[in-house]
C-alpha cells in the first residue's frame, strides 16, 4: 500500500475502523515513513484539540420536564380508552335492544338453537344494534337508521305472531289446497318477500321518511340496513326448516327487503311530502 | 429499553436521565441556538417515549435516539423555514467564526481547543453531524449511517473531509499566527 492509500486510511485508524489485518499495515508502514507520521501527528492534533471541547453543564429538569409530559400524555391516553357516556350509553342500549330481540325470536327458535348460539347472536346483535344506534347519532343517517330499526321493531313484534315456520306450513297447506296447479318455490318467494317488506314499509311510514330524489340508492342503504338487523332473527326462526326451504325463504326476504327500502321512501315521498328527509 | 416498551416506569426515568446529557452535548455542538436546546432534548425524550415501540432491541440504541433528535431538529427549524443542512452557516449560531477583521482577530487568539470548535462550527452541516457523532457521541461508520439515514461510503467520506478541512483550518491559522 502506498502513502495515499496509507493517508486515506488514518482517519479510520484513529476511529477504530479498520479491521486487524488493515490496521497492521498502516501503523508498520507509519513506523517507516515521515511523511505519512507527519499527516497523523496532524490528525492526532486535531483529535486532541477537539477532545478538549466541553460542553456546558446540561440544564437541570429537563428529563423531569419530559416525564411531566409523558405522564400527561399516559393519562390522556387511558382517558381515551374509557368510552364516554354518550357511546356507553349506546352500546348499553344495543344491548339492551338484542335482548328484547332475543326474547321475542328465540321462543319461536327450533330446540336447535343451542345456548352457545344464542349467545354469540347475543353478541352479533348487540354490535349490530349499537353500531346503529351509534349511527344514529349523526344527522346525515339518522332518517335511514330510524326507520330501519322502526321496521326491525315491527318485524320482531309481529314474529311471535305470526312465525316464519307458521307462515311456511300455511303456504305448504296452501299449495296442497290448489293441487300443485301453482309452483310451491315461487309461492314462498312471494310469501317471504311479503312477510319481510311489510315491517319495513311500515318502519318506514310509520316514522314518516320520505325520499323524492336519489330513493333508489338511500332506499337501498336502508334496505341493507334492515337486512343487518333482521338476519338474527331469520336465521333463529329458519333453525327448523329444512336447508331448501330456508334457502327459498332467505331469497325471497332479500327480495322483500331490497323492494321495501326504496318502495318505502318513495310512498313517504309522496304522502308526506313535508316529512323528514333522508337528505333534508 | 426493552423495560421501557414494557411500560415499566423506573426504566423510562433512567433511559430519560441517560439520554438528556448526550442530547444536549449532541444539539450544543451542532450549533443549536441555545435558547433552543433545552426546548430540543425535551422534544426528543417525548418523541423516544411515544415511538418507543418502534425500537427493535436487536439493533444498537445510540442511532436510533440519535436519529430521533435529528428528525425533532429537522422539524424545529422546519418550523422556522430552515433546513436542517442550510443551517449550517447561521449567523446566529453560537461561536461560528463571522467574517471581518475583528472576528478574524478573535478566532486566532484562540488555542487550538478554541480554534479546532471554531472549524467544527464552520464546517458544512452534514460533514459537522457526522464528526460530532462520530467523534463526540462514539458512534461507528455504520451507526452513524443509520442515524441520518445516509449510505456507509457517505459517512466515511463525510468524516474524512471534516478532518481534512479541520487540518487545514489549524494549519492556517497557525501559520497567520506565526507571520503575524
Amino acid at each position: 500500500m502506498n502513502c495515499s492509500g496509507i493517508q486515506e486510511r488514518l482517519v479510520d485508524l484513529l476511529y477504530e475502523e479498520l479491521d486487524h489485518e488493515e490496521r497492521g499495515v498502516v501503523t508498520a508502514h507509519l513506523e517507516s515513513c515521515a511523511a505519512c507520521q507527519a499527516r497523523w501527528a496532524r490528525i492526532r492534533v486535531v483529535a486532541s484539540a477537539a477532545d478538549r471541547w466541553s460542553t456546558p453543564t446540561v440544564s437541570r429538569g429537563i428529563a423531569e420536564r419530559a416525564l411531566v409530559r409523558v405522564a400527561a400524555e399516559q393519562r390522556a391516553t387511558r382517558t381515551s380508552l374509557i368510552p364516554s357516556p354518550v357511546i356507553l350509553g349506546r352500546v348499553l342500549l344495543g344491548g339492551g335492544a338484542a335482548l328484547v330481540s332475543l326474547l321475542l325470536v328465540a321462543g319461536f327458535a327450533d330446540r336447535q338453537a343451542t345456548t352457545p348460539r344464542t349467545a354469540a347472536l347475543a353478541v352479533i346483535w348487540t354490535v349490530l344494534y349499537s353500531a346503529v344506534f351509534l349511527a344514529n347519532h349523526h344527522p346525515s343517517v339518522r332518517a335511514v337508521t330510524r326507520a330501519a330499526l322502526a321496521g326491525t321493531g315491527v318485524a320482531l313484534v309481529l314474529a311471535p305472531v305470526l312465525a316464519i315456520p307458521g307462515v311456511v306450513e300455511a303456504c305448504e297447506r296452501w299449495v296442497r289446497a290448489a293441487q300443485g296447479s301453482v309452483p310451491w318455490a315461487l309461492v314462498l318467494v312471494v310469501a317471504a318477500a311479503g312477510y319481510t317488506a311489510a315491517p319495513l314499509l311500515l318502519g318506514a311510514l310509520g316514522t314518516r321518511t320520505g325520499q323524492e330524489r336519489h330513493w333508489v340508492v338511500d332506499g337501498l342503504k336502508l334496505s341493507g340496513l334492515y337486512g343487518l338487523l333482521i338476519a338474527p332473527a331469520v336465521y333463529l326462526e329458519c333453525i327448523g326448516l329444512s336447508l331448501e326451504l330456508t334457502a327459498v325463504w332467505m331469497a325471497g326476504a332479500l327480495l322483500g327487503a331490497a323492494a321495501a327500502g326504496p318502495l318505502g321512501l318513495r310512498l313517504g315521498g309522496w304522502l308526506f311530502p313535508a316529512a323528514r328527509e333522508v337528505n333534508p | 429499553m426493552t423495560r421501557v416498551q414494557q411500560g415499566e416506569q423506573s426504566a423510562l426515568e433512567l433511559l430519560f436521565a441517560r439520554w438528556e446529557g448526550p442530547l444536549f452535548a449532541y444539539f450544543h455542538r451542532l450549533g443549536c441556538h441555545p435558547s433552543w436546546i433545552e426546548d430540543l432534548v425535551e422534544e426528543t425524550l417525548v418523541t423516544l417515549y411515544r415511538r418507543r415501540q418502534r425500537y427493535d432491541s436487536a439493533q444498537p440504541l445510540a442511532p436510533w435516539v440519535y436519529g430521533i433528535a435529528r428528525l425533532v431538529w429537522k422539524d424545529h427549524l422546519r418550523h422556522r423555514g430552515r433546513d436542517l443542512y442550510s443551517a449550517a452557516s447561521l449567523g446566529d449560531i453560537e461561536s461560528v467564526p463571522a467574517s471581518g477583521p475583528d472576528a478574524l482577530r478573535r478566532v486566532e487568539r484562540r488555542e487550538d481547543a478554541d480554534l479546532v470548535r471554531a472549524g467544527i462550527q464552520g464546517l458544512p452541516a452534514e460533514q459537522r453531524e457526522a464528526f460530532i457523532l462520530r467523534h463526540y457521541h462514539g458512534l461507528s461508520y455504520d451507526d452513524i449511517a443509520k442515524a441520518v439515514d445516509a449510505p456507509l461510503g457517505t459517512i466515511k467520506w463525510r468524516i474524512h473531509e471534516a478532518m481534512r478541512r479541520l487540518e487545514l483550518y489549524l494549519t492556517q491559522r497557525r501559520v497567520k499566527e506565526s507571520v503575524e
